[in-house]
């Protein structure tokens, strides 16, 4: 008993050794500031702990400071809630911008444009669906970091999914933009649950889905909006090419998901991976016939700046992003009129303009 | 002592490595695959080269082992593994090298106790804090053998014969062994199931438990851990955890005596492989529909 006891004793100090000083990670799902201090939430701060149950004396001195805050532990996760921000009557139109695929280090420019276009649209938020880099350098993660926190200085927020490509440097990708890839943020009139879609290499695991089916059972009145970079449908009876082998759908869980969206009215489910625009009804049929078909639009959007292709037979192929436009928690909006045509086109996203430094807009 | 090597630092590597992405495009993550290289061919190290394995070699490479592994732990804790950097390569390598002389130069012993199945237990939960821990636990637990401070028992009596199929018994453990870790990915909840297992393998040692799992005949194990692997819910986190503990231990009972630590510990390691491929959609694609159950 004795020699098991000694074990224990060093094994404790081993912790202690591993843990001390103490440190403290913010396990934050996006960049910048909380997004949860938008008017009428209750701002959360969650943090990992290098040690069970203890904070730094600063964080804890800080946090115990705050009026009316109060802190919640899971072993060594500590969650602060803040009291709620004062609501203000919301907005009755929302405008969520979409885009994935963004570029690689030599299209740099691209990703400038995209700010700059921002920066003139002002969306309510962002949502990036994954491929961030394709360099995994720590040189270019902060860069692209650098850029999302432009927007977030503008009162931008940006919600940030993985796709397969930060798989290649997912210690970098975990540091840079936060370490629970799979989480839920409320914001105006959405909950926006973002997904892992690369965590199984193109698949959804058991707990994962669990995750998204209690989330989908407590919206609280809320706009579910799902986010996930593997599309859900393959291209079925419509597709054009492989795309290089990027052209694969989302193989776990698949039809248990298009069932849980049906069932709670997700009106759309935002993916990229195929560098090229497309939407599929529940049934996995493209939609390039219409707008207004029910259920929920399952949205594949062409890349920001990497390379283009085409999966599908949907004809057009441009660098760009997607404008959804919500009334009152509705979804009025998901693509952009084709030019000159006077008709809403089924599938087009806003292609991404000239690029900054051809306009003479760098930074 | 092997069994603690092969649930605290193998398996732990493995899960690090495969939730950190593994390459070999630089020379530093080549250093990782040494200790592997040392389990596969330690028996034949050891008959030729025995010198290296006294007691005092045992020692420095059992403390040397242990600092590297903590050191590890310290340098990923809550930063994750850039297997690109050769620091962290480096401490791994050592520390799954120093740990593993420890048990390639340790005196033959009998199956795991209760007690160092709740030594496994205990580190897999720590790894809720951080996934590098358990690597300590190995860690420690090699300083500990060497020294002469962790518990042995030693071999009832002289050889005993496998069971069958003893080798794919263990490829099982490593390939379902790993499961929750696929499922839960950067979450540490994993560490749940991994405590279960270890529960639930020093509960199968107890007496009465014991004597009736001693009458469960030898092909139910691998059925029952081809079951198991089928048969995973995250619901079932912790029944299906201690199960899996239990059918280890049996495992682990039935090995041969002397332990063939090479063909077994690599079968494990195998299972562990094949496992990560199968739950990472890389072979056999029409075999995913068998990999989560409601898939």
């Amino acid at each position: 008993m004795i020699p098991w006891l000694r074990a224990y004793l060093l094994a404790a100090l081993c912790l202690l050794a591993v843990g001390l000083p103490l440190r403290l990670r913010e396990d934050r799902p996006r960049t910048g500031h909380p997004l949860s201090t938008a008017p009428g939430s209750r701002p959360t701060w969650e943090v990992t702990t290098s040690l069970p149950w203890l904070l730094p004396p600063a964080t804890r001195r800080a946090w115990q400071a705050t009026p009316g805050a109060t802190i919640t532990w899971r072993f060594n996760r500590a969650t602060l809630q803040l009291p709620a921000v004062p609501a203000t009557p919301l907005a009755p139109t929302f405008r969520l911008v979409f885009v994935a695929d963004l570029a690689p280090p030599d299209q740099a420019d691209l990703l400038e444009q995209f700010v700059v276009e921002m920066a003139a649209l002002r969306p309510d938020v962002i949502l990036v669906g994954g491929d961030l880099t394709y360099a995994e350098t720590e040189a270019w993660y902060g860069a692209v970091e650098a850029q999302f926190l432009r927007l977030e200085r503008l009162g931008i927020p940006v919600i940030v999914a993985a796709g397969n490509h930060e798989r290649k440097g997912w210690p970098l990708f975990l540091r840079h933009f936060g370490h629970s890839p799979t989480f839920r943020v409320d914001i105006g009139p959405l909950a926006v649950l973002t997904l892992d879609s690369a965590h199984g290499r193109d698949q959804l695991t058991p707990s994962q889905f669990a995750w998204l089916e209690a989330n989908l059972n407590t919206l609280g009145g809320r706009t579910p909006i799902i986010q996930l970079h593997h599309p859900v449908f393959p291209a079925g009876s419509a597709i054009k090419g492989e795309a290089g082998g990027s052209g694969g759908s989302l193989m776990g869980f698949q039809q248990a998901f298009v069932r849980l969206c049906r069932d709670h009215a997700v009106p759309a489910v935002l993916s990229g991976h195929w560098h090229s625009d497309a939407v599929f009804d529940s049934a996995g049929q493209l939609r390039d016939d219409t707008v207004d078909f029910p259920g929920t639009k399952f949205i594949v959007n062409t890349a920001l700046g990497n390379e283009l292709r085409q999966v599908t037979r949907w004809p057009q192929s441009y660098h760009g992003y997607r404008i959804l436009e919500f009334d009152r928690g509705s979804l009025v909006r998901y693509t952009v009129d084709e030019p000159g045509s006077g008709r809403r086109s089924p599938i087009a996203s806003t292609p991404l303009g000239v690029p900054a430094k051809a306009n003479g807009a760098g930074r | 002592m092997i069994a603690i090597w092969s649930f605290l630092y193998l398996l732990g590597l493995g899960r690090l490595l495969a939730m950190n992405g593994f390459d070999l495009q630089r020379p530093a993550a080549w250093l990782i695959l040494l200790p592997i290289l040392l389990l596969l061919s330690g028996a034949q190290v050891r008959r030729q080269l025995p010198a290296l394995f006294s007691a005092a070699v045992l020692r420095v490479a059992g403390t040397l082992g242990f600092a590297a592994l903590l050191l590890l732990a310290r340098h990923l804790n809550l930063a994750g593994w850039d297997v690109r950097e050769a620091w962290p390569d480096l401490l791994a390598a050592t520390g799954g090298f120093g740990s593993l002389w420890v048990v390639l130069g340790s005196a033959e012993e009998a199956s795991p106790t209760v007690g160092h199945w709740l030594w496994i237990a205990f580190w897999l939960l720590t790894g809720f804090l951080d996934p590098a821990l358990p690597l300590v636990g190995a860690g420690l637990a090699g300083c500990l053998t060497a020294w002469g401070l962790l518990p042995r028992q030693p071999v009832p009596g002289g050889e005993r014969p496998a069971m069958r199929p003893i080798t794919l018994t263990f490829f099982l453990v490593g390939l379902t062994s790993s499961k929750a870790g696929w499922d839960f990915g950067p979450r540490p909840d994993w560490a749940f199931a991994g405590a279960a297992l270890g529960l639930g393998a020093a509960l199968a040692q107890l007496g009465p438990l014991h004597r009736h799992l001693a009458r469960l005949p030898d092909w139910a194990l691998p059925l029952g851990l081809g079951l198991l692997a089928i048969a995973y819910a995250p619901g079932l986190l912790l029944p299906w955890g201690a199960l899996l503990g239990i059918l280890v231990s049996l495992a682990w009972d039935r090995a041969p005596r002397p332990f063939a630590t090479g063909r077994l510990a690599g079968a494990l390691l195998l299972g562990l492989v094949f496992s990560f491929a199968l739950h990472s959609n890389l072979w056999l694609p029409g075999l995913r529909h068998l990999l989560w159950l409601g898939n």
